[in-house]
């Protein structure tokens, strides 16, 4: 073979290898774009409804309210927990006891949507090293939790070495250790939020006249202080044992809601403590600040009302929240007469509607609600009147 | 001649026209904001206009004031109860015709006071 066919040779040698490689790298890209599984995705008839609330998440709109919040204080008998959440929102508590002297700290170091990264240290064990653990599922850190969980884990300091972990409720615990009723020894609790807000909750004894047996009683009760810029500009009030929660707003809203309000929206789902009720403050006066600016309030409107009555109100059947045609009175005190019309008509089966007022004989319960919200409206709501603690 | 005086009589076709006048006034406040006792800028809006047609209606020379306020205010309340029926009574509609009839007697009477005191002092 001369010269020029080896040549010949060669070049034709080196044509078919590249012409090779390239059908091969054709059928790899090609066979990578037929087979390569990509996922399905699955169709729904309708939205999926939110989860029920529960202690550990307390859904949606309460917790983009309580990410709103910077720093919260929890005041036990022996002990004060002082949380702060940093701008990129991780959480740290610092225990410390009522001479100031650190007893246990806590991190939650979020990592992603599912996971966070729980890390404490005690401060009677000075040399050894911080416990990390991870959040339990559909718990959701806030700053309060991150409070109990750290005085929690001071009053289990002797078991926590001994023992491994275990969660009861919301809390991480001693394995085996001996129930505790949640927020027990929480004595009060302070919230601060952005934008100069700032609401107070203690716990008491006193006396009032009872919403639901209308009689005075003496009894618990958690009274909140919700202030702007220093200044008072609310009030709620738990009465635990009355299942009932008031609030006064005085130009913005003012109601209470009680056990049977609830049963109608499947009974309180949540029972709420001191750092719900002052989020619900912050909620009371955001949402009807903003109904206020808008100028109107009405179910037909849609959205703010509506978040609103998922955080507290019963849900009205077949009716707007609020006064029906007359909702300029809907932030006065003759609001809960409307509310209490709309609740009475729809337990009725069959239920009330605009008919009933003249076709009275139809149903006596319809009647009676009528009778109920005229003497409501005559007496300018006076049974629904917010009585202040101080 | 004082206010609570009955005057001359006024004619069936002028207390029409005060009627339609109050029906049209609540009509026009529900056109341009809606039902004008869903909001407090409804109602100011609404009193404000039935205030000035009493004052206007005190201020018509023939006949009885009384009678035009009573006409217009006639024309306000028919106005409030066909559009509230219109757009669907809600479950307290006896107490929203009542507050409908307390505002509206308020701003007519209102004006056709501050009407004929008027007239009485430009005398």
């Amino acid at each position: 073979m001369g010269v020029p066919r080896k040549r010949l040779f060669a070049t034709f040698a080196l044509l078919v290898l590249l012409v090779g490689s390239a059908g091969s790298i054709w059928r790899v890209r090609a066979q990578g774009g037929t087979t390569a599984r990509q996922s399905p995705v699955q169709t729904l008839k309708d939205r999926i409804p939110p989860p029920s609330a529960t202690a550990g998440d307390r859904g949606v709109t309460y917790h983009s309210l309580e990410r709103q919040a910077t720093r919260v204080t929890t005041r036990f008998a022996d002990a004060v927990a002082l949380a702060n959440r940093t701008p990129d929102g991780q959480l740290s508590t610092r225990l410390t006891d009522l001479a100031g002297n650190d007893m246990v700290t806590l991190r939650v170091h979020h990592v992603d949507a599912e996971i966070d990264s729980l890390e404490f240290a005690l401060a009677e064990r000075p040399g050894a090293p911080a416990t990390h653990a991870v959040r339990r599922p559909g718990l959701r850190p806030t700053l309060d939790w991150s409070n109990e969980q750290a005085y929690s884990l001071w009053k289990d300091r002797d078991a926590v070495d001994r023992s491994s972990l275990e969660w009861q409720d919301t809390l991480m615990r001693p394995a085996g250790a001996q129930k505790r009723a949640p927020n027990a020894g929480a004595l009060q609790t302070d919230t601060e939020w952005q934008g100069g807000f700032s609401g107070t909750v203690s716990k008491k004894i006193a006396t009032h006249v009872s919403y639901v047996t209308g009689r005075q009683t003496t009894g618990p009760v958690f009274v909140s202080h919700f202030m702007r810029d220093g200044v008072e500009v609310g009030s709620s009030q738990w009465w635990p044992q009355e299942q009932t929660f008031a609030w006064a707003f005085p130009g913005l809203t003012e109601g209470y809601v009680d056990a049977s309000r609830m049963r109608p929206n499947g009974g309180w789902a949540v029972t709420p403590d001191m750092a719900w009720m002052n989020t619900q403050n912050l909620a009371f006066y955001q949402f009807h600040t903003l109904v206020k600016e808008r100028g109107t309030i009405s179910a037909r409107n849609g959205g703010w009302l509506q978040k609103i009555g998922a955080l507290v109100a019963p849900i009205l059947h077949a009716n707007e929240p609020g006064c029906d045609d007359l909702h300029w009175l809907d932030q006065t005190i003759l609001r809960p007469c409307c509310d209490s019309h709309d609740l009475c008509y729809s337990k009725q089966d069959p239920n009330c509607s605009y008919s009933s007022w003249w076709m009275w004989w139809s149903s006596w319960s319809c009647d009676q609600c009528n009778i109920f919200v005229v003497a409501c409206f005559m007496t300018g709501g006076a049974s629904h009147v917010f009585h202040r603690i101080g | 001649m004082s206010f609570t005086e009955s005057g001359k009589p006024v004619p069936l076709a002028e207390k029409g026209v005060w009627f339609v006048l109050g029906f049209a006034a609540v009509a026009t406040s529900y056109v341009v904001g809606g039902w004008w006792l869903n909001s407090g800028t409804g109602v100011l809006r609404t009193v404000l206009g039935l205030l000035a047609l009493g004052v206007f209606a005190a201020l018509w020379r023939s006949g009885s004031p009384w009678i035009r306020a009573c006409a217009l205010w006639a024309g306000a309340i028919s106005g409030s109860a066909a559009i509230l029926f219109s757009i669907g009574p809600g479950t307290i509609w006896p107490l929203v015709l009542a507050f409908a009839a307390a505002i509206t007697a308020g701003a007519v009477f209102g004006g056709a006071v501050v009407g004929f005191a008027a007239t009485r002092f430009r005398r």
